[in-house]
């Protein structure tokens, strides 16, 4: 009945359905999405044509310049086999990038089908739930050395075993919303029509959970990342031989006093993309959830 | 009245400006109205008339930045409102004047105790001690009829009933006895029976206190029951103000006559009984119980629905009336198996549909439709409601093409523009939603059509337009409709028989011309002697 409330809850639900004006609205609003957008579409490009961007071969060695600071030469410098920093940095991108967006992907996959199963059938809820409480229980690090010492360390495993602790919370945050959207009218209108299960969860349900799963998406990519280098530092991630952040990082442990730069630009690549995606999380969900928005 | 004495609240050419790419320019326009000591004002609108903004301005209570006061001013006892700075407006806040919401239970803080929340406001603005402090909300609470309150005083929010929250919110109002009360719609949310006790409060309060009351409403049996004076507001604007007798018996403004005129009558209008017509829709034995509890708590059993029996004849309305938490709504739910009934029969056609399992169900889910309270919610935002008439039609097998046919031609029926198909549910209003909402029901060509409080969110002049709307699609498809409703008004136009809901159970059934003159049973009586204004019959204006 009040005019204030009523036109708040209106501007709400516009802003919920006006896909076309959200999209043009979208940078307009928050400048922190243009950064931290800007600089992983910059992450992305580095990856993608690692090649063409004046590197080496990131593995062959060469003794003769073992530990150069950086220079003309050697733009980071050298490691102490000789390898190109710079190089192995740029191609190391690509490892960070492939496990934080595939970690996202799956979990975010598994994640919303499980939720939308587990939200909607409530036979299957409670035992679906004491699994994933389960699962939450397990440490991330823990179970990647257990994976990566059961089945040897490579791209797949860490990616794997980022991506299952991840999972409930995906579960959760889905499943929160179902139990919410499958009160609304319109959906029990659609199950008077006679509309079944799966078309009422695709069609009425899911679109629900996109907003919000993709900010959780940047977050767990983001984790992701930050979980595969921290792996890759304890020599449980990817192979020693990929030029993995972590993997740079392990190996200029011993030699930071006689060379800070292996260490530093890995490190300072991986914290840039962290704080990338966070940022692009942060501006995703200020446009995609009004409410909150209009508060900050 | 030979001298007039200094208003309290004196409102003077108030405009409060709206964000840039609003419906209108400004909220509230030109608004100009006057409270005195030991009055109640009632402020009558429709939704979006800026009855609510101007009760907030008032306060100071306006969102910041978004609704601006860019002209006018707001005397209270003589100073001038606008010009307070928000410190000064704080110490005036509680003590000069204060203000009670529609809804109780969010207004109060879940976790804080009532009496700390009613202490509050005395500590705030007064130097009592504690002790003092408890006095004095103790008698407050006295005073707005709460029972026991040495007790009540240690209890929390959700402990109380509406009406009991809604007192509390009134002790809180009235501790510093601030000149100015200002009510925006506080028994909206509350069940009728509710209301004429929290009504009968307030006019005690303004007695026996000499407050100044601007009471916000949307329902003129409110407005008959209490106002001493009436502004009639539309479109941001003060249409008619009056003497309250003057405005309801002898509106001079076009538009309040036709808001007045769209009340619906206490008094039911001649209907033939349909006595000849086969029985579409029964139940019988319906029970509902609801079980609450995990593995290891002792279960809550709450009867929502007992032993219901109904009937309804093709062509005819059955109105089922009932306060809150009556079943009224558990009922339908179980009609349209949205949920499953514990016990008894529902019999659509004579076929019993109560335990069918889901996949038998389903083909005989097309019989029944049901149409839900808020039109904001019933559609699904992301859908044009093209594709929300079809929906129903395309599982039950009918071609895309087809079914659009039918779609438009339903929109015409329900009035609406066909071409309208493609829009998505924001760009239609409460009403034109609710219509949307009938079409998509009758696309499936139902034998029964449910309206659960299907025009209780709606404004009074819209609501009479829906009303008018699902009398015709009754007679034009020979429909039997079960009109689920607290309004009794609304079910004195609209049912042929009503049956009354009270805790589960039906207690008296009937045709609804018996009911409104002779109920049978105590508690239909409470509900009629409850009924706002229900002495006085709306749109039959005098002569002016």
């Amino acid at each position: 009945m009040s005019t204030i409330y009523d036109r708040a809850a209106d501007s709400a639900a516009a802003t919920h359905v006006q896909v076309a004006g959200l999209r043009r609205t979208l940078f307009q609003r928050d400048p922190s999405m243009i950064i931290g957008g800007g600089l992983l579409i910059l992450m992305i490009v580095a990856a993608v044509f690692a090649p063409l961007l004046f590197t080496t071969d990131p593995i062959v060695l060469n003794p003769i310049n073992r530990l150069r600071p950086p220079g003309p030469e050697h733009w980071f410098g050298t490691d102490m086999f000789g390898r190109d920093i710079y190089s192995r940095t740029v191609y190391g991108t690509r490892i960070s990038l492939i496990v934080g967006l595939a970690a996202a992907i799956l979990s975010i996959t598994i994640g919303l089908v499980v939720g939308l199963i587990s939200g909607y059938v409530r036979i299957l809820d409670t035992i679906v739930m004491r699994v994933m409480d389960g699962l939450m229980a397990i440490p991330g690090i823990l179970l990647a050395i257990a994976l990566v010492s059961l089945s040897g360390a490579s791209l797949a495993t860490v990616t794997v075993a980022i991506t299952i602790p991840e999972i409930p919370r995906v579960v959760r945050l889905v499943r929160s919303i179902v139990l919410s959207v499958r009160e609304e009218p319109y959906v029990e209108a659609a199950v008077a029509a006679g509309t079944r299960l799966p078309l009422i969860l695709f069609r009425h349900v899911l679109p629900n959970t996109i907003p919000p799963l993709i900010v959780q998406a940047t977050y767990v990519c983001a984790s992701a990342m930050l979980t595969e280098a921290i792996l890759g530092f304890l020599g449980a991630g990817t192979p020693p031989e990929i030029p993995s952040w972590g993997n740079i990082m392990a190996e200029g442990r011993t030699y930071f006093q006689l060379a800070p730069w292996i260490i530093f630009f890995p490190g300072f690549a991986l914290a840039l993309t962290v704080l990338a995606v966070n940022v692009l999380g942060d501006g995703l969900r200020d446009t995609l959830d009004p409410r909150i928005a209009k508060k900050m | 009245m030979a001298e007039r004495e200094q208003p309290v609240l004196d409102i003077r050419g108030l405009t409060v400006q709206l964000p840039v790419g609003a419906d209108r320019l400004n909220a509230v326009e030109d608004v100009s109205f006057t409270v005195h000591a030991r009055e109640i004002l009632c402020v009558v609108g429709e939704s979006g008339s800026g009855k609510s903004v101007t009760a907030h301005t008032v306060m100071g209570l306006l969102p910041r930045r978004q609704l601006v006061p860019t002209a006018g001013e707001i005397l209270l006892q003589g100073e001038d409102l606008l010009r307070k700075t928000p410190g000064e407006m704080r110490a005036l806040r509680g003590a000069r004047m204060s203000m009670i919401f529609q809804e109780p239970m969010t207004a109060l803080n879940p976790v804080v105790r009532v009496g700390q929340q009613i202490e509050e406001v005395l500590e705030i603005h007064t130097s009592l001690n504690a002790r003092q402090r408890m006095a004095r909300v103790i008698e407050v609470m006295k005073a707005v009829n709460l029972p026991e309150p040495e007790r009540l005083v240690h209890s929390y929010p959700h402990q109380l009933s509406g009406g009991q929250r809604q007192r509390v919110m009134i002790a809180a109002a009235l501790a510093l006895e601030p000149a100015l009360l200002i009510a925006d719609e506080p028994t909206t949310a509350l069940d009728v029976t509710t209301q004429a006790q929290i009504l009968r409060l307030v006019k005690d309060i303004q007695r026996t206190h000499g407050t100044a009351v601007l009471f916000i409403t949307h329902d003129f049996g409110v407005v008959a029951e209490i106002a001493d004076r009436v502004v009639v507001m539309q479109d941001g604007r003060v249409v008619e103000q009056g003497v309250a007798e003057d405005v309801l018996r002898r509106p001079q403004h076009p538009y309040t006559r036709m808001l007045i005129s769209s009340v619906p009558s206490m008094k039911p209008p001649a209907r033939p009984p349909k006595t000849a017509a086969p029985v579409v829709l029964e139940t019988e034995g319906l029970t509902k119980i609801y079980k609450d509890g995990g593995f290891f708590q002792k279960p809550r059993i709450v009867r929502a629905a007992h032993n219901v029996e109904l009937q309804v004849r093709r062509g005819e309305t059955l109105g089922i009336v009932g306060e809150s938490g009556s079943g009224k709504s558990t009922v339908a739910r179980c009609i349209v198996r949205l949920v499953d009934p514990t016990a008894g029969h529902v019999r659509i056609d004579g076929h019993d549909i109560a335990h069918l399992p889901p996949g038998r169900l389903r083909p005989q889910r097309r019989l029944v439709q049901i149409v839900f309270q808020d039109p904001y919610r019933s559609l699904n935002p992301r859908r044009t409601v093209g594709a929300s008439i079809v929906e129903g039609p395309i599982n039950f097998g009918l071609g895309r093409e087809e079914a659009l046919v039918r779609a438009r031609d339903l929109m015409k029926l329900v009035g609406l523009d066909p071409e309208a198909l493609d829009r998505f549910p924001h760009q239609f209003s409460g009403g034109q939603r609710q219509r949307i909402c009938i079409a998509r029901a009758l696309a499936m060509e139902p034998e029964v059509l449910i309206a659960d409080e299907a025009v209780s969110a709606l404004d009074v002049s819209v609501q009479a337009q829906v009303l008018k709307l699902l009398d015709d699609v009754r007679a034009r498809f020979n429909l039997a409709i079960l009109f689920i409703t607290h309004d009794l008004r609304v079910a004195a136009q609209i049912c042929d028989r009503i049956a009354v809901m009270y805790k589960g159970e039906i207690v008296e059934h009937g045709a609804t011309g018996e009911i409104f003159h002779a109920p049978r049973h105590s508690y239909t009586r409470d509900l009629f002697d409850a009924a706002p204004g229900r002495d006085f019959d709306f749109g039959r204006f005098q002569a002016a």
